[in-house]
């Protein structure tokens, strides 16, 4: 069956597909933070001696984790009206331009719930796997628990869980395409709406695989920018 | 001498390939029609309680694959899905409730128009509003896919659309009250308020005109014709009016075109 390509169709949509590049980067940017603050939260409260802390933490972690997040964006949509219950959501959506702050902020809270557990499984591996000699140095030094934790064991943490750690920021900007399940109007639904408008679904389809391997590849190379930054500051390996 | 034997080979699958190019004859040999349905637009095509597939689509294509000798099998589409399954050949034929635009008739063909609908508008029953034109601002919800989304941002272009992939998900919107109404064709939206024990109305009259066409692959007149002719005989020998009238509770006020023998 041959196909005759007509690429000018995305010159000619392209308000669609800058409309949606701009609500996947404001959920990808926006959800990347929040998941990485919640993961470190819910990884230190899996570590703690406290019991009922980390009972919290290991609840936290099995309950959204195990739920699909398909699922978990249908059930927070459905259930709260979110811009009801946390009336300052209104002023934020205004504040980063959204329109339907609705279906913004559930798809955002179920991709911050899911891949935070993520984030905070890979951060307390690496909190894990630091010999308890630093430990056992921090304190002989007087440092207080906070001060152990923050200073010592947790910077080191986070660097050698940065693969890992970047793994699931990128996991989170593929997973935002979920959200037009629930009426986002980010990258996948606008190209999924040039191919209903003028059925050129290779070009469509083309369009979008790229510009999410470029948002992709740019995370990534902006984490590993990093990752050298700071090993070259501690004089750790090349 | 191998080389000859194998040219000839190749000329002849060529040749019978060509042969069997016509979809027609395809369905008839193969002895099944594959049709596209939908799965969640009643009373088009849905599920019922027995988890079965029915629905006017589905019996109207059961009577047509009875006139062409063969069996059916039913796979489900969406909006959004229909005209590319009918064009990559997945399915041979697909009744969705479809209507038949001329834009669509660049990619796959179209029977005659076997059903005449219109847009309207499904609310709450509380809702104020008495027309398209009270939307202004509003949230509605539209299948991506479909017509309803384009043609209601035509005549109410200050109203805002939301997106869903299934009607289920956008009645639940509609009852949670993440949006003010749903649009789509006037009959389903019908149907709703009927079955929904007073929580929903019908806001209006149609407002557009939609006409249903079968889609068939493109350039295959030989199958197009025989779907056609299927069609027309449903209506002479009254079993179209017979379907009408089980689906849709009345008789049919305009039936598709019929032509003389």
């Amino acid at each position: 069956m041959t196909y005759d390509f007509n690429w000018a169709v995305l010159i000619e949509y392209k308000e669609l597909l800058t409309d949606g590049f701009i609500m996947t980067l404001k959920l990808s940017v926006i959800g990347i933070f929040l998941a990485f603050i919640m993961g470190t939260l819910i990884s230190l409260m899996r570590v703690s001696k406290n019991f009922f802390i980390s009972l919290i933490g290991v609840y936290y972690t099995e309950f959204f984790r195990n739920i699909p997040l398909i699922v978990q964006m249908f059930f927070i949509y459905f259930t709260f009206n979110l811009t009801d219950i946390f009336p300052f959501l209104e002023k934020f959506a205004s504040f980063t331009g959204v329109e339907s702050s609705n279906e913004f902020f559930s798809a955002l809270l179920a991709l911050v719930t899911y891949t935070s557990t993520y984030i905070a499984e890979a951060i307390r591996g690496g909190i894990h796997s630091i010999p308890k000699g630093q430990e056992e140095a921090a304190k002989s030094l007087g440092m207080s628990y906070i001060q152990t934790h923050f200073l010592i064991i947790f910077p080191q943490a986070v660097k050698i869980a940065w693969g890992p750690i970047t793994s699931q920021f990128i996991n989170l900007i593929k997973n935002s395409s979920l959200a037009m399940t629930i009426g986002v109007a980010e990258l996948t639904f606008q190209t999924q709406e040039i191919d209903s408008l003028t059925f050129r679904g290779f070009e469509a389809a083309t369009a979008v695989t790229l510009i999410y391997l470029f948002l992709t590849l740019a995370t990534s190379s902006f984490m590993g920018v990093i990752e050298r930054f700071a090993l070259i500051k501690t004089g750790g390996m090349k | 001498m191998i080389k000859k034997s194998i040219t000839a080979l190749i000329a002849l699958t060529l040749i019978s390939s060509l042969a069997f190019a016509d979809k027609l004859a395809d369905v008839k040999k193969a002895g099944v029609l594959k049709a596209g349905v939908k799965y969640d637009f009643k009373p088009f095509g849905y599920v019922d309680k027995t988890n079965k597939v029915v629905g006017f689509d589905i019996d109207l294509l059961n009577y047509i694959a009875k006139k062409l000798g063969v069996k059916i099998t039913f796979q489900q589409v969406t909006s959004k899905t229909r005209i590319p399954l009918v064009a990559s050949g997945k399915i041979d034929i697909a009744a969705a409730s479809m209507t038949h635009k001329v834009k669509r008739d660049e990619t796959i063909d179209f029977t005659i128009s076997y059903f005449f609908d219109g847009q309207a508008i499904l609310a709450r029953a509380d809702a104020k509003e008495k027309s398209y034109k009270d939307y202004e601002n509003k949230r509605v919800a539209a299948i991506q896919g479909a017509t309803s989304g384009e043609n209601f941002k035509r005549v109410q272009p200050k109203a805002k659309i939301v997106y869903f992939q299934e009607y289920p998900q956008a009645i639940m919107a509609l009852k949670k009250g993440k949006v003010d109404a749903i649009t789509t064709d006037l009959v389903w939206c019908s149907t709703q308020a009927k079955e929904s024990n007073g929580a929903f109305k019908v806001i209006g009259s149609a407002f557009t005109n939609e006409p249903y066409g079968m889609g068939v692959a493109e350039n295959e007149s030989n199958f197009k014709d025989e779907i056609n002719f299927a069609i027309q005989d449903a209506v002479r020998d009254g079993s179209y009016s017979k379907l009408y009238k089980k689906w849709f509770g009345k008789e049919p006020e305009k039936l598709p075109e019929v032509w003389p023998k």
